[in-house]
């Protein structure tokens, strides 16, 4: 019986110490499209590889963030422990028009791959990430590549 | 100046009234593969564009939809149906997901990689309790689609 008791103060313990994310109002994270660029952006949390997912629809995604916008939302924030992993991918519309997935997946030719942990996205106060990277990214695992692909 | 007043009140709630009598209209994969739905946004501004080609301009989709086998999803939403009269037309594209996955957009638009094209009106989708099967159900054989409902229905077998 005690064993029993001490376990599960062990577990409550364990599952109050996974934080989530919390900012009011605002349940999910996006990708803002600061660039001049249409963009595809893919995410999900803790991924298995930093790859380009085998099919668009392995990742939650958004097809279509024209510049100037705001992706749909990616994921909740209730689904993302301050420990957790969440990967961004982004692609350039004009990327996505000229090559297949496969041929994307194969080359990597994303224009930028965030990988950031929960505390990281929580550090954006709620707010959109920015893509491109701002300054304040400089310490995140970031990759972006400044020329456009054609 | 009472009966006015009635006639103004149930004219009122029969234009309100929305045509359909579900308020969402779902889109189902009878077959044994993925595939991917597209259609064009609509919103009482931005009525279905009235063209059968398959835009290059990702902008004018809605987001890309991966259909499992045998699976239902809802492709029309109350508030995505709330502008379509009996006699609007959407047209909604059926691609095979492995196309999809392996062909750039560019290719698949010029080409027209597409299994099926459903032109369907307010009215059809009525008709068929707002439940669109692919491939597509004998009563559909009079509707609009692209190849043929005989030649979809081959194609399949």
């Amino acid at each position: 019986m005690n064993k029993v008791v001490v376990i599960s103060i062990i577990l409550c313990c364990l599952a109050v110490s996974c934080k989530h994310l919390d900012f009011g109002d605002r349940d999910d994270i996006g990708l803002k499209n600061n660039s001049d660029d249409t963009i595809l952006v893919v995410a999900t949390k803790n991924p298995i590889d930093t790859l380009v997912p085998e099919s668009l629809f392995d990742y939650t995604f958004d097809n279509c963030v024209p510049p100037g916008s705001a992706s749909l939302r990616l994921l909740g924030y209730d689904d993302v422990s301050e420990q957790d992993s969440v990967i961004f991918i982004v692609i350039l519309k004009s990327v996505f028009f000229n090559y297949s997935w496969h041929e994307i997946r194969l080359n990597n030719y994303i224009s930028a791959r965030y990988l950031l942990k929960g505390y990281e996205i929580g550090s954006f106060g709620g707010l959109d990430i920015p893509y491109p990277p701002t300054e304040s990214m400089k310490n995140m695992n970031v990759y972006y590549k400044k020329q456009s692909m054609k | 100046m009472k009966k006015i007043l009635l006639i103004f009140i149930v004219l009122l709630y029969g234009c309100n009234k929305s045509y359909f009598d579900k308020g969402s209209a779902d889109f189902y994969n009878i077959t044994e593969k993925d595939v991917v739905l597209l259609r064009d946004y609509i919103s009482y501004d931005y009525f279905p564009r009235h063209d059968t080609a398959l835009d290059y301009n990702i902008e004018h989709w809605c987001r890309f939809n991966k259909i499992g086998k045998n699976e239902k999803f809802t492709f029309l939403r109350w508030d995505d149906m709330d502008p379509l009269s009996k006699s609007d037309t959407i047209s909604i594209f059926i691609l095979d997901k492995q196309v999809f996955d392996t062909t750039s957009w560019k290719k698949i638009c010029t080409d027209y990689l597409v299994l099926c094209r459903y032109d369907l009106s307010g009215n059809d989708i009525k008709q068929l309790n707002s439940t669109i099967p692919y491939p597509p159900s004998p009563a559909m054989k009079d509707m609009k689609m692209y190849p043929t409902y005989e030649e979809v229905i081959k194609q399949d077998e």
